[in-house]
């Protein structure tokens, strides 16, 4: 059996190899290739994790979103019920000031009318009395007669005093 | 002292003595002359501004609405009014009854058209 025959110098020799080989390898190639992948992994999970959070923070913007666009309908409903308000108010005010100007007016005619009235009654009155005046002179005329002024003369005169 | 006013003083004075002393009116123009002396041209102007004077004075104008014997009434007049001396009395026919007389100082309305203008006056609320 001298060709399987195990040399335990070679052999020795091949183990102190593999040792330093090994040692060698792993102190060049496998904890750096580790620190790789650990930093790697902790990349990712830093991805996942930042991943995760930007989809909460995606979540509270789409609700803030909605908030604000539910804020906005409200606003937009409440503008538009203001001006519906005021609309109506103004509308309702300017009813009132056409009522007003109507009734003003119709007042003012109404006095202009009655102002005519009492100046037409006015000048009737005084027409009548101008003349029963001169249809009482008239008559005056006629009746008195010489004898009769004589004794309304002496009747004025014993009225009247110095 | 200029000619109108010197004759406006002389006939006023001619006049207050006449109406002072209406018996003494001789001696009053005896001294009015002898007053003058060569102003006599003056005499015919006093006299006759005296006379404007008296008739302003002692005149009075006496509307009446009819022609009637009014000596009664004139009398009367003179009695109440002292300081007349002449009534001259002239037709108003729109006085209608009564009179109006018309002194230096007053106008007293004492007729009918009178009495009717204040009673229209007092419906119109004039007075």
């Amino acid at each position: 059996m001298s060709g399987l025959e195990i040399n335990w110098k070679i052999l020795v020799g091949q183990i102190v190899n593999f040792a330093i080989l090994f040692f060698i390898l792993k102190l060049l190639i496998y904890k750096p290739f580790l620190n790789l992948l650990k930093t790697r992994r902790e990349k990712i999970e830093e991805g996942i994790n930042k991943s995760i959070e930007a989809e909460g923070k995606l979540g509270e913007l789409r609700e803030l979103k909605d908030k604000m666009e539910r804020e906005n309908d409200e606003k937009k409903k409440e503008v538009l019920l203001k001006a519906q308000e005021e609309a109506k108010k103004r509308s309702e005010e300017s009813a009132k000031k056409a009522e007003e100007e109507k009734e003003a007016l119709l007042l003012k005619a109404k006095k202009e009318a009655e102002e005519i009235k009492e100046k037409e009654k006015e000048a009737t009155k005084k027409q009548t009395i101008e003349n029963a005046f001169i249809l009482t002179e008239k008559l005056l005329k006629e009746s008195i007669d010489d004898k009769k002024a004589k004794e309304i003369s002496e009747d004025f005169l014993s009225k009247i005093k110095a | 002292m200029k000619t109108e006013k010197e004759i406006s003083y002389w006939s006023r004075a001619l006049y207050l003595s006449l109406e002072k002393n209406p018996d003494n009116y001789e001696a009053i123009f005896t001294n009015l002359k002898n007053s003058l002396g060569k102003k006599i041209t003056y005499l015919p102007a006093i006299i006759k501004k005296a006379e404007m004077i008296y008739n302003k004075e002692k005149k009075a104008k006496l509307y009446l609405s009819h022609k009637f014997d009014n000596a009664e009434i004139i009398k009367k007049i003179k009695e109440e009014f002292k300081g007349i001396d002449k009534i001259e009395d002239e037709i108003d026919e729109d006085l209608l009854a009564g009179f109006r007389l018309k002194t230096k100082d007053i106008l007293i309305k004492a007729s009918l058209k009178d009495t009717l203008i204040k009673l229209k006056n007092k419906i119109y609320g004039y007075n």
